[in-house]
């Protein structure tokens, strides 16, 4: 980053106390050009809840939606994020986000009427956290309709650690539940 | 009802499932809502029902593994002696349910704590509503109509939903 644009970030922190921390972020995007990623990353990490951070990542993220659900990822919010990020259509994001192992990130996706990208998320969030609670998510987004989600799921795991935590959360639907324990038997 | 091919202890939740419930509203307008199957040879039934939803849908997945548990593999000789057991299994777990069972002299309607039910299918038709079910409680209903049945509990809001626009809420019902 250049140091004109770190200094502005710094003072940029002094400035949102006196207004609106939208338009000081927006105006220090635009003067950022190419770096205005890392100017998003500081607002993210400030203000991972923020609305406006959508219109910034829509004018100036190569994969909108990116920054602020890392941002958002440790923050009580996060739900709220990725379910207007969705509502926004930040398909790619919430999939490759997928990999920070949380549930809401597919289940964003699914009730925004995006279920092959739910499949692919769900499944990177069982990689990367085998036991990530995505049955219950889901289930909670799409009712019986789940199932035949979860059951495109199965083929893509690929740890014994991320099938036997999706078994378990199987319960209420035997039939994917069988299937699981069939690839089980497959894994090792 | 339909004929539906006796198996021993199987579980559906397709959409062709005989007992619906139609979903809430909100964020999560499933949470909470399951789907049962059970009996065996002699009678079956099908239950759809709702346990009081937690602040998260994991927690709330922990009622429904319960309630399911609960219910399965249950048999009856007859379908009365069974849904009398299912009721039994869940009832300390669902706030609103709707449970079609059936054997070999014929099937039922029953429905817990719940405002409004439809028969739905090729000719769908009301049921029962808020005033016939008397709003709480376990009633049963008439069952000479093919079904699946489809039941709304009052939280959910429907008085202006009938037959017709039940089967065009495709939304709502899975």
């Amino acid at each position: 980053m250049r140091p004109a644009i770190a200094e502005r970030l710094e003072e940029a922190g002094k400035l949102e106390k006196a207004q609106d921390a939208g338009p000081v972020y927006a105006r220090l995007c635009v003067d950022a050009a190419q770096d205005a990623a890392a100017v998003l990353e500081v607002a993210a990490r400030r203000h991972p809840a923020a609305s406006w951070l959508l219109d910034l990542a829509e004018r100036h993220e190569t994969v909108p939606g990116t920054l602020q659900l890392r941002g958002a990822s440790t923050h009580a919010s996060f739900q709220v994020v990725a379910w207007a990020c969705a509502a926004r259509g930040f398909v790619d994001a919430l999939v490759e986000e997928g990999a920070l192992g949380r549930p809401e990130t597919a289940a964003a996706l699914l009730a925004h009427g995006h279920p092959s990208a739910a499949v692919e998320s769900a499944a990177r969030a069982l990689a990367a956290n085998p036991d990530c609670q995505v049955v219950p998510w889901l289930a909670a987004v799409e009712g019986p309709a789940a199932e035949a989600v979860i059951a495109r799921i199965v083929p893509r795991v690929r740890s014994r650690a991320a099938a036997a935590s999706l078994e378990r959360q199987l319960t209420p639907f035997p039939m994917t539940r069988r299937l699981v324990r069939a690839a089980l038997a497959g894994l090792a | 009802m339909q004929p539906q091919r006796a198996t021993r202890a199987t579980h559906t939740t397709t959409t062709s499932a005989p007992a619906r419930l139609v979903a809430g509203r909100g964020r999560f307008p499933w949470n909470g809502h399951f789907r049962v199957a059970t009996g065996d040879a002699c009678a079956k039934a099908w239950l759809a029902g709702r346990v009081r939803p937690a602040a998260d849908p994991v927690a709330t997945w922990k009622r429904i593994e319960e309630a399911v548990v609960a219910c399965s593999d249950l048999a009856g000789t007859n379908r009365d002696v069974l849904s009398q057991r299912v009721w039994a299994a869940v009832s300390d777990h669902v706030t609103c349910a709707i449970l079609v069972a059936q054997d070999a002299q014929g099937a039922h309607v029953e429905a817990l704590n719940l405002a409004g039910v439809v028969a739905a299918g090729p000719t769908p038709r009301a049921l029962a509503t808020a005033e016939t079910l008397g709003g709480e409680g376990l009633v049963r209903l008439p069952s000479d109509h093919p079904g699946p049945f489809v039941g709304w509990s009052s939280r959910d809001r429907l008085p202006e939903m009938d037959a017709s626009a039940l089967d065009h809420a495709t939304g709502h019902v899975r």
